[in-house]
């Protein structure tokens, strides 16, 4: 069996919201698709991390107040995040984080820090949190997918000509000013999406690992699991988005 | 005058309130009197600042505060306090203008107020407490509060020195407040029969002073234990000074500086409450240990976050839980997971309703430990609740619990529920949802004879 070697960026300080789930759901899915799996927990200890020895590599979220420890460590390795992310394979990284891979981050004391620069926009920190069910739709790995998940919002992620990841049928999504959520680039999801999304959407975690293997020249294997309870919840939630009160206007049109 | 205007016309909405509906009185005079005098906190007369505490934090602080009421009043002190759990600034000015005089002047031994932890720096600018307890700062009702960084920054910016704080030394968030202070008074409680760990796949969390790595060496609650950060060195301390030993929660008693207590409530996290409480009467209302011990077996907790009701045949252990709180689903997991007897377990984790937009957020149940559970003597599991239902049940199977044991309903139905007991086999039934459903089921229960 080919293995599917998955990197889990500073778990215990991108902490936030349940994103463990994330793992286990790469894990499950890299496992009915047929290849043994192994989960690296990258921390500041880690010695010589290269991006380039995974075939996976996850970000979850964490406080804007870690990002420039974190960026300490990740910055240097920019060239080959890039490599990686051409390459096809799949950088998956959700919440807040985003900022980290964005140019510059604002924060609402006035003061600012640069991302990675690796997406083209900019990260304004916001005074208020906004929370919400998050819905929509995505071209993913050449296919079209529909994606519920829940987002808190601690920032406005204003894009600089960085193509959308979804289009909104519900949520704030980037800016709560238009359609737009999340950027990708490649096989590599930058997403508001909490959920932890890849237990929540397993068409989208199907996809990844079927990317994954694909930039490694294999061909994923079928992944019959049963996913009726998934396919439920995504019934009652959208059922439960529809029907319910909100003040966003930019789902409108 | 523009105080005493407030002040009498708040008084007057208190004596109307006492007449049509006693319950309702906790903040509505103050926040009515608060339109005339934005200040009125402020301009009450006698409250000496020294004898005034504020208790904050994400979980723990009304249990908290009505416990050192409790000492302090049958220890013959007059208190002020905002028991009702309005914890806002009109809470505390409603409890002021309930307590004082027409001229505005409150005589009271001590204050003891509930404060929100985002809105104590702007109660502390018009009440300049002396005394701040801080329980924990956890991840907690994240559509308000984002992240507990959040939180952490709001509250340590806003808080002015000078100040004695009251800190839990086993929380790594508020004991890192110590920096802001030199008189602190730590508390805390030894490793315990319930303390566990759980496994290196669950993150932990990121160090308040350098965003390393947190290591528990063990929990006592989720989120609180003894810890340390190798980067930095930030730590529990060795001893606290107040420090809740020999817990024996079977015979329901424990110790603290050599004095024996009995345990009013037999649950983990009440242990850091009556560590806290312990801290307080001493240091601050001058009530030694062994006078505070005599008052313990007297103590009711109000609104309490366990209780059990009789349905037919069957017993009901209701959990409550804060929704969107993985410290308190954890807790109450490991009380259902330590149960060696055979059990129904339902859990009604529901969409988060306390503010528009409502969402439908579950994901806090994949911070928590469920292993244990799973590998408990569980009959079968109920997961209901409108929108959320189907991913608790998928958090349990991403547990491993087989799918057969798992019943779903996308309903907080009591008809529904009552089904669903029926159905089991085994009396032993755990249940965690909203507190109205709970008491909706219990009025239910007491109509109908069941």
């Amino acid at each position: 069996m080919s293995k599917m070697k998955i990197a889990w960026l500073f778990p215990d300080t991108l902490y936030l919201h349940g994103e463990r789930g994330n793992i286990l759901a790469l894990e499950r899915y890299a496992e009915a698709a047929g290849f043994d799996t192994e989960t690296v927990r990258i921390t500041f200890d880690t010695q010589d991390f290269d991006p380039l020895d995974y075939n996976i590599i996850f970000c979850p979220p964490g406080e804007i107040t870690s990002f420039p420890v974190v960026l300490e460590k990740l910055r240097p390795l920019k060239d080959k995040f890039l490599e990686f992310i051409e390459a096809g394979r799949p950088l998956i990284v959700t919440g807040t984080s985003m900022a980290m891979w964005c140019e510059e981050v604002r924060r609402t004391d006035g003061s600012s820090f640069s991302g990675m620069g690796i997406i083209a926009a900019d990260v304004s920190e916001n005074e208020e949190v906004y929370g919400d069910d998050i819905w929509y739709t995505c071209e993913y790995n050449g296919n079209q997918i529909e994606v519920i998940g829940c987002q808190i919002q601690m920032a406005d992620f204003i894009s600089k000509g960085e193509a959308a990841f979804g289009k909104l049928k519900y949520g704030y999504g980037n800016t709560g000013n238009d359609r737009a959520e999340g950027f990708i680039r490649k096989n590599s999801i930058f997403t508001n999406t909490l959920g932890p999304v890849l237990v929540a959407n397993p068409e989208l975690t199907k996809n990844v690992i079927k990317a994954a293997a694909a930039a490694k020249g294999e061909e994923a294997g079928t992944m019959d699991l049963d996913t009726s309870i998934e396919e439920s919840s995504f019934e009652v939630k959208k059922q439960f988005i529809s029907t319910k009160v909100t003040r966003l206007k930019n789902c409108l049109d | 005058m523009k105080f005493y205007i407030a002040l009498w016309y708040a008084k007057i909405i208190n004596l109307l309130i006492n007449i049509i509906d006693k319950s309702r009185g906790s903040n509505l005079s103050g926040e009515k009197a608060m339109k005339i005098d934005p200040q009125m906190v402020a301009h009450f007369k006698g409250i000496d600042p020294s004898k005034v505490l504020f208790i904050t934090g994400t979980n723990g602080k009304s249990t908290t505060t009505n416990l050192i009421t409790h000492i302090f009043r049958n220890s013959g002190k007059k208190v002020v306090v905002n028991l009702e759990g309005a914890n806002l600034i009109y809470g505390v000015a409603t409890a002021l203008i309930k307590s004082s005089s027409l001229s505005g002047r409150v005589k009271a031994d001590y204050y003891i107020f509930e404060t929100d932890e985002r809105y104590l720096p702007l109660i502390r600018k018009q009440l300049p407490a002396a005394n701040i307890m801080i329980t924990n700062l956890q991840k907690d009702q994240v559509q308000r509060n984002g992240d507990p960084d959040y939180i952490y920054r709001k509250l340590y910016s806003g808080i002015e020195s000078p100040v004695r704080f009251f800190l839990n030394n086993d929380e790594p968030r508020t004991r890192a407040f110590a920096a802001k202070s030199d008189d602190v008074v730590y508390y805390g409680v030894e490793r315990h029969s319930e303390s566990f760990n759980k496994d290196e796949t669950y993150p932990t969390m990121a160090c308040p002073v350098c965003r390393h790595k947190i290591i528990f060496d063990y929990y006592n609650n989720d989120g609180v234990g003894r810890f340390h950060c190798e980067n930095c060195g930030h730590a529990s301390g060795d001893n606290a000074d107040y420090l809740v030993t020999d817990v024996d929660f079977q015979n329901r008693n424990f110790k603290l500086r050599g004095v024996d207590f009995n345990m009013p409530y037999d649950t983990p996290y009440m242990c850091y409450n009556y560590a806290g409480a312990l801290a307080v009467a001493k240091e601050l209302g001058g009530i030694e240990p062994e006078e505070a011990a005599k008052t313990f077996g007297a103590f009711k907790n109000v609104g309490g976050r366990f209780e059990i009701l009789k349905y037919k045949n069957k017993t009901i252990k209701y959990m409550r839980i804060k929704q969107e709180n993985p410290e308190t689903l954890q807790t109450s997991i490991n009380v259902m997971a330590a149960d060696p007897e055979r059990k129904m377990v339902c859990l009604g984790l529901c969409p988060l309703i306390d503010m528009i937009p409502h969402y439908a957020n579950s994901f806090y149940a994949f911070d928590c430990d469920l292993s244990k559970l799973a590998a408990s003597d569980v009959e079968s599991y109920f997961c209901f609740s409108e929108a959320v239902c189907y991913d608790t049940a998928n958090r349990l199977i991403y547990e491993g619990v087989d799918k057969s044991k798992i019943a779903v309903a996308n309903t907080e139905d009591i008809n529904v529920l009552f089904e669903q007991f029926d159905k089991a086999e085994t009396d032993n039934i755990y249940l965690i949802t909203w507190l109205h459903t709970f008491e909706h089921m219990k009025k239910d229960i007491e109509k109908e004879g069941k």
